[in-house]
């Protein structure tokens, strides 16, 4: 019995971090939608579907878990972090499809605009990367330097988004554009958020004590 | 073992005791029941003695308290029945003798008028009392007959019950703790046993040849991890200094093994041991998992992965289990292209390749054959324009030398760059063999300088050649090619009325003479990003393949391989809009050197 536990405790440990990589190449593939002028909007969607999937099936293996092996200490601790993991990822692929479904009406903003987006998106995919490598490796410090790069994401938005105003007040381009711009830095910065609420997950597994810098997700 | 000594120990005592207390009782009861019998023969001869002494009144003594007709006062202890010969009862010692029945079919009576005497034991209801009847016939014919009640063995056994209890409690508990700590003690000598390297002499000597099995078995066991641990210390040197990432893994994805190399190229940590993890834990891209995926499932599969950084390509091959012959299990992997059955696959070898270099080459290939057919192509287009033109008659004749003069130029173009395209491919064949000359730099600068006159009063641009007469070996055709594709980029990147330097200087370094080739201009620079590439062939500042400047894109890629041919070095300064330094320093003779 506790034999197939742990076996399906490998099993979750594998989706999860499987579910993570495919988060991570769904905002590659809007980065690259970003520079690129190939079509990535199919192979986007079918993503995001996957990670969809992947949602429900860790959910059902998480709640049979809990309902058939009554997990206690840690192992509660790692699937309920896994509950929460799961939905905050989901977001993350929802987030970059969206990314990729508007990133088209932006191909030609001004050089500046681009270079600022594609930092953010390049911090957002890092703490991205950073938040499942953490849960890979159950690396505290490195879940921490997660949660701290979230204050640089932020910024960038901030930055961002005081450009943009400055532009289209003073009636430089095209406003519908820049709001594009807007929506798109706005969703790397959740997608910052969400790699944070990963990364407290992970703190969480580890170390049974639930960190929260107040930020809802 | 201590469990099940301690159940059979205890066990027989409990039997054994059980046993032993049935018959006592039986045995006891026995002797009970003789000696009764005994004693009433006796009474019963005495009191006949007596009756025929005194007579009848002998009886009334027994008689103690009258008839007691409750159980409350003491009768005699055996009851005395005188019967007549006829069954009529005379005298009985505890019961009105008017009262009662006949007796003369009773068993002990009618034994007793027939053999002179009589023994009967009966049971009372309740199964707890018995009478022992005993009758004797006296000489007169009538009978005389004794009774007296017991407990039978039942009722003994239930008014023992209290103190058997005890006692059984009593050794009950002895027992268990005696059997407890007599299993204990057997087993102890098992439990010390030294089974690595102990003594022989053994407190049991029906373990001596398990033992020695064992210590047989255990010499063999070492053996054979020394020769495991021998056998992975080579595999693990081997794999270690291998240069191509290289892991070992189960059906189930989990790693068995893996170098150095792998957790490099795929950037995993090296603080952690990934043995016994899923490979989705070393390295997370979807190449490598799809390809182990594939090889679970019995395919030799290949992935190309680029992590964007470096492209490496991944090679997975399913391992099959051949045969098991006598412990040696004999794997192997999958033969190249085969599918095998999943159910064969004992795991999976995964092989990292950095094939990064061999992209790129693969990548300057591809763009080469496309920037050649690109730039052949443009000149041939218009030329094959104007030619139609012509043919269908729609140019004067007064203009057709001017179409003309478009086809000359642009057949000149394509020369020139077919021209470039050989001498850059007769580089790339070293084999090509070309005389070594003693030339002067200086006075081929100039030359150079002559040739490019007309340029130079196009744009403005004064050349100024500085520095020393210096001889060196070298291929004077190559050379010069240097020097004009040199001098040529710097007047055509110049700004109008600009200047270009060059200086020839001799120096010494690290006793190696040498020469440097410097020319500087004042042009429009070349941005930091590109600077790097400016030696790639066909690559150009401009994306444009603006035709206002001209040029083929191979001018400095020339430049390079001459350079490098010679054993040279190359180097470039820029700074947007202020102009170009590019720096060439040569061996005085680079036969010498080599």
């Amino acid at each position: 019995m506790r034999n197939r536990f742990d076996t399906q405790l490998e099993l979750l440990n594998k989706e999860l971090i499987e579910m993570g990589a495919l988060c991570e190449e769904l905002i590659a593939l809007s980065k690259r939608a970003l520079d690129e002028d190939d079509e990535f909007l199919e192979q986007a969607r079918a993503k995001e579907i996957e990670v969809d999937r992947m949602e429900s099936d860790i959910e059902n293996l998480c709640m049979k878990l809990l309902l058939k092996q009554q997990p206690v200490a840690r192992d509660l601790r790692v699937i309920s972090s896994a509950l929460k993991m799961i939905s905050d990822m989901e977001r993350i692929g929802d987030q970059s499809l969206d990314i990729i479904e508007i990133v088209e009406y932006v191909k030609y903003c001004d050089e500046e605009s681009r270079e600022r987006i594609e930092i953010m998106a390049n911090a957002a995919g890092k703490m991205v990367s950073n938040s499942v490598d953490a849960f890979v490796r159950r690396d505290k410090v490195l879940a921490q330097a997660v949660i701290a790069a979230d204050d640089r994401v932020d910024e960038l938005f901030d930055e961002m988004k005081k450009r943009l105003i400055h532009i289209v007040s003073t009636g430089q381009a095209d406003g519908e554009m820049y709001i594009d711009l807007l929506m798109i830095a706005k969703y790397y910065e959740r997608i910052g958020d969400h790699a944070t609420n990963i990364a407290e997950w992970v703190l969480y597994s580890i170390t049974g004590a639930k960190v929260s810098n107040g930020k809802d997700s | 073992m201590v469990k099940r000594i301690f159940k059979s120990t205890f066990g027989i005592s409990m039997i054994t005791l059980l046993i032993a207390y049935g018959i006592i009782v039986g045995i006891l009861y026995d002797y009970f029941g003789d000696q009764i019998e005994r004693e009433m023969k006796a009474e019963a001869a005495y009191i006949a003695c007596g009756m025929e002494v005194v007579g009848e009144e002998y009886l009334e003594g027994f008689r103690i308290n009258g008839y007691v007709n409750n159980g409350s006062v003491e009768k005699h202890k055996n009851r005395i029945t005188w019967i007549s010969r006829n069954g009529e009862v005379l005298y009985d010692s505890n019961v009105d003798q008017g009262t009662m029945e006949n007796h003369g079919n009773r068993q002990e009576v009618k034994e007793a008028l027939q053999n002179g005497e009589g023994y009967e034991v009966r049971y009372s209801d309740t199964l707890r009392e018995q009478t022992v009847y005993y009758a004797v016939k006296l000489k007169d014919g009538s009978v005389l007959r004794l009774s007296s009640a017991y407990n039978t063995v039942f009722a003994i056994l239930i008014s023992m019950l209290q103190p058997t209890v005890i006692l059984v409690m009593v050794i009950v508990l002895l027992s268990y703790h005696l059997s407890k700590r007599m299993a204990r003690n057997i087993v102890k000598p098992i439990n010390n046993l030294d089974l690595i390297n102990g003594e022989m002499e053994e407190e049991y000597e029906e373990m001596v040849p398990l033992l020695k099995r064992i210590r047989k078995q255990n010499v063999l066991i070492e053996r054979q991890m020394d020769d495991l641990k021998t056998q992975q210390a080579k595999f693990q040197t081997l794999t270690e200094h291998m240069r191509e990432g290289f892991l070992v893994l189960d059906k189930r994805e989990n790693i068995l093994s893996y170098n150095v190399a792998a957790v490099e190229l795929l950037g995993a940590v090296k603080e952690m041991d990934y043995t016994g993890e899923n490979i989705i834990s070393f390295d997370r891209h979807r190449e490598l998992r799809e390809a182990v995926k594939e090889a679970v499932s019995g395919k030799r599969s290949q992935r190309m992965l680029d992590n964007g950084e470096r492209i490496y390509r991944i090679v997975a091959n399913p391992i099959v289990i051949e045969e098991v012959v006598r412990d040696e299990t004999k794997a192997r992997l999958a033969p190249t292209g085969d599918q095998v059955p999943e159910e064969q696959v004992e795991g999976v070898i995964v092989i990292i390749l950095d094939e990064t270099e061999k992209e790129k080459r693969e990548q300057l290939r591809r763009e080469f054959s496309s920037n050649v057919s690109h730039e052949l192509k443009t000149p041939l287009t218009s030329i094959s324009g104007i030619a139609e033109i012509i043919m269908n008659g729609i140019v004067k004749p007064e203009d057709v030398s001017g179409f003309a003069k478009n086809i000359y130029e642009e057949a000149g173009r394509l020369v020139g760059l077919v021209n470039d395209i050989i001498f850059l491919s007769k580089l790339d064949e070293e084999s090509a063999s070309y005389v070594v000359e003693d030339m002067n730099l200086l006075a081929m600068a100039k030359q150079v300088k002559e040739r490019l006159q007309i340029p130079c009063k196009e744009k403005n641009v004064s050349i100024h050649i500085i520095g020393e007469d210096v001889i060196m070996k070298g291929i004077p055709s190559m050379l010069e090619e240097v020097l004009y594709n040199l001098c040529d980029n710097a007047i055509k990147y110049n700004k109008i009325g600009g200047r270009v330097a060059v200086t020839i200087h001799h120096f010494e370094d690290m006793g190696v003479q040498k020469v440097s080739i410097q020319v500087e201009d004042t042009g429009i620079g070349v941005p930091l990003e590109d600077q790097e590439r400016v030696f790639e062939r066909f690559y150009r500042v401009d994306k444009s393949h603006s035709r206002a400047i001209g040029g083929t894109g191979l001018g400095l890629s020339i430049v390079k391989h001459v350079v490098l041919f010679h054993h040279g070095d190359i180097q470039m300064e820029s700074r947007l809009g202020e102009g170009t330094t590019i720096k060439v320093i040569l061996p005085l003779d680079f036969m010498a050197e080599k």
